[in-house]
């Protein structure tokens, strides 16, 4: 755990603090192109690691990584700086890639989730299989969970991705993805219900993958 | 988590204060959970430098280019003023066809004596040759009454005008 944590802290390094944002976005307003190359060095990465869980490929990945920044630059001298810089690039990132994912014909898959009692008990990885020391291991946990997110209808991975991975607060998303905040906190709990689910399934050894546990059909 | 709050959340339905309670308490839990550190852990993977040097040409296709003020299109337009005049100027002095017409200083003297030898006799005197007759006469006797007192006329220092025509034989 220690190792993903110290991943962690490298990859929030290029953050800005609140006065040095203020800033740099003042400066982009007014179409300022060298610090705005500032504010794709710090989210460039975070905003492609947001965008390759909605597309098909890596190369479609950069292609809506890039047009998210043009946006950006484009839209810069309307932002009014009420969310933040990095909720409002996933704003955009949100957008594009659900207008990608119609374009494609494919519709946001809608988790159904039927009530039980037995999945919803807190997940907790006992088994010493799942020692995160263990490399293997660690690479099989993220191929299931990998998998469980591609399995995940849009509106629970939106959610989940950012504030487990992208670690935004439940104001910041609700302002991202305009919904209510009490939203938000219902689809994160149904995001990691998903997760859970799914990976349960796979340790009872119904490794369908590709299929959804039970309960998360879509 | 029972049934009803489940369905609740299914269908995004406004909670009540303790289910809304019971909600907090679960998304606690989750925030404790491996799965979220896992995914919070996740290395980002940082573009190619070929990316984002494509994305910086589209950046700089699409940015406003540096507006020239009006001075310095008056700045400008000044320069290429400056430069056709003196052009122009340069092309006259070239295009001026070279004239001898300047009169050499020996040249002028002599015009000057063949005036002055050009001019009869007879013209200074005439029906009014009395009165110039009368102011040369008088000044001949000033000059005569300064000099009896050593003082020079200044008309005395004066060359006579033949003597301008030596110029020409310098």
């Amino acid at each position: 755990m220690s190792h993903w944590l110290g991943a962690r802290k490298l990859a929030s390094q290029h953050d800005f603090d609140s006065a040095a944002e203020q800033a740099l976005v003042a400066k982009c307003r007014q179409q300022d192109y060298d610090a705005f190359g500032k504010v794709v060095d710090a989210y460039q990465a975070r905003v492609l690691g947001y965008v390759r869980r909605f597309v098909r490929n890596e190369e479609e990945a950069l292609d809506v990584t890039q047009e998210v920044f043009i946006k950006a630059f484009q839209a810069m001298a309307g932002f009014d700086g009420r969310a933040s810089l990095r909720s409002w690039l996933f704003r955009i990132a949100h957008n594009l890639c659900i207008d990608r994912a119609r374009k494609r014909g494919r519709s946001p898959v809608e988790l159904s989730m039927e009530p039980t009692i037995e999945g919803d008990e807190p997940f907790e990885f006992a088994d010493s299989r799942w020692h995160p020391s263990d490399s293997l291991l660690v690479d099989e946990l993220s191929d299931i969970l990998e998998n469980a997110i591609a399995t995940m209808s849009e509106k629970l991975k939106t959610v989940l991705l950012l504030h487990d991975q992208e670690d935004l607060g439940y104001e910041e998303i609700a302002q991202a993805i305009d919904v209510p905040v009490g939203t938000v906190k219902s689809r994160l709990f149904l995001a990691r219900a998903h997760v859970q689910r799914y990976v349960r399934a796979y340790l009872d050894g119904q490794p369908g993958s590709g299929e959804a546990p039970r309960g998360a059909s879509s | 988590m029972n049934e009803k709050l489940l369905k609740k959340l299914m269908n995004e339905e406004p909670l009540d204060a303790a289910e809304h309670l019971e909600l907090e308490r679960a998304l606690e839990e989750g925030d404790r959970s491996v799965f979220a550190h896992f995914l919070s852990s996740q290395d980002h993977v940082e573009p190619s430098l070929a990316w984002r040097s494509s994305l910086n040409e589209q950046l700089r296709q699409i940015a406003p280019q540096p507006k020239v003020s009006p001075l310095r299109w008056l700045g400008f337009g000044g320069g290429v003023a400056l430069v056709a005049a003196g052009c122009a100027a340069l092309v006259f002095m070239v295009s001026q066809p070279k004239t001898d017409n300047i009169d050499q200083p020996a040249t002028v003297a002599q015009k000057d004596i063949d005036r002055n030898e050009s001019i009869p006799v007879d013209s200074v005197t005439g029906p009014r040759n009395e009165e110039l007759s009368n102011a040369l006469v008088t000044s001949h006797q000033s000059d005569m009454a300064q000099a009896s007192l050593g003082v020079r006329s200044p008309r005395a220092t004066m060359k006579p005008a033949t003597q301008l025509g030596d110029i020409s034989q310098w």
